[in-house]
């Protein structure tokens, strides 16, 4: 049964087969590797901790990026998310849908249940998550 | 039906099941956001791994991460990546496969995005290089424009498979990418795949064999995109020894030649 174990082992991949192009180009098929990460916060008042849980006032897919507007339950306090990637638009979220913010390494993880759906940076010092394919 | 036609069924089906189990591990398709759980493991993995090549001191080095069970061949490491120093922080570049497909492209990453991949432990390998290779290697990394672009792409090539032949140019796997670049910015002379394996062959550079029967290469062959043997010697391939580059042969291959410094492993 030499060859099952290979065959199995194989399924599993050894090399380098990795996750490949999110986002916008030829291989956006592949959605498996880059979170959706927030390029711009626009919050209407000052929020030192995002933490908390926040409900989806309203989504906007027209233009290039995805578009939340998040309203926190606890103080009212609102954001606006502009998500960069492609997966973003696929992962609709509804309006009405409540999402959870943790703290996480260099900023915080938007999650709704146990499905991360955007990464929000807030270290100035060191981007942590970008995903480019570099072409000739 | 006779024995053999019955082995050959089977191990055919055993390929569409192998290629079944890719989809359903998620390695490059899945459509499915990743968890909390992973992402913050992936993250804290990353940050563990900046924080070393910073008390390394090192602007660049190979980063290796333990994607898949390879024990059972004596590997430890299945992917590594160029870990840069830039002016945004660490960076990676590395060569990813598309989505099991036969085509691979080279992707600049930030360190997160290289633990996401639910690995099957959270551990990671840095050999940083030495002061005189990183000099020669930084530049293609940390410059932004058309020629450093040409540089660092130079010796990528397309096709793919994840067994590729180390003295071969039909295909290239990622960690043989990376070696064949570390070859061409550290030899003199190296100006293509060709040259580049001729000068890691003079620099002692051996791939890692392991042995596959004749009936799980044609059963991969036939259902995985992304694994092709075509490119191995007949005598080899017929004999089942099958040879290609290694995470772990890389970093030792980088130590042994003193262009890297000892490894660290960080978990």
């Amino acid at each position: 049964m030499k060859w099952m174990s290979w065959a199995i082992s194989m399924a599993l991949c050894w090399s380098a087969h990795a996750h490949a192009a999110n986002g916008t180009g030829p291989s956006a098929a592949s959605a498996g590797s880059s979170l959706p990460v927030a390029v711009s916060v626009v919050a209407g008042a000052t929020v030192s901790v995002a933490a908390g849980h926040w409900t989806v006032e309203a989504v906007d897919l027209s233009g290039q990026a995805a578009v939340w507007v998040l309203r926190r339950g606890v103080d009212g306090v609102r954001l606006s998310l502009n998500v960069s990637q492609a997966g973003a638009r696929a992962l609709s979220v509804p309006v009405g849908a409540t999402l959870t913010a943790s703290a996480v390494v260099g900023g915080w993880l938007l999650s709704q249940g146990e499905q991360v759906v955007a990464y929000v940076p807030t270290d100035t010092r060191q981007v942590w998550l970008h995903h480019e394919e570099l072409v000739r | 039906m006779s024995a053999g036609l019955r082995c050959m069924r089977a191990g055919l089906i055993l390929g569409w099941l192998m290629a079944c189990s890719l989809a359903w591990a998620g390695q490059t398709c899945e459509l499915t956001p990743p968890t909390v759980a992973t992402v913050t493991q992936g993250l804290n993995l990353a940050a563990r791994t900046v924080a070393a090549l910073e008390r390394s001191g090192a602007r660049v080095a190979v980063v290796a991460r333990a994607g898949q069970d390879l024990d059972r061949y004596g590997i430890r490491y299945s992917h590594v990546g160029l870990f840069y120093r830039g002016a945004d922080g660490w960076r990676v570049v590395h060569k990813l496969n598309a989505c099991g497909s036969a085509e691979a492209g080279v992707y600049l990453q930030g360190p997160g995005d290289f633990f996401l991949d639910q690995p099957r432990d959270y551990v990671a390998a840095i050999v940083a290089l030495k002061p005189s290779a990183q000099d020669r290697v930084l530049p293609w990394l940390e410059r932004n424009d058309a020629a450093a672009r040409r540089q660092l792409l130079a010796l990528h090539h397309r096709p793919y498979s994840m067994v590729a032949y180390p003295w071969a140019d039909t295909f290239q796997q990622s960690n043989q990418w990376v070696l064949e670049s570390l070859a061409a910015a550290l030899g003199d002379g190296v100006h293509d795949r060709r040259t580049a394996q001729a000068w890691l062959q003079g620099q002692g550079f051996e791939p890692t064999e392991v042995r596959l029967s004749t009936l799980t290469r044609l059963g991969a062959r036939v259902s995985m995109a992304h694994v092709s043997f075509d490119d191995h010697p007949m005598g080899l391939r017929m004999a089942g020894r099958i040879r290609t580059v290694t995470a772990d042969g890389l970093m030792r291959w980088l130590v042994a030649r003193d262009v890297g410094q000892p490894m660290i492993e960080v978990r």
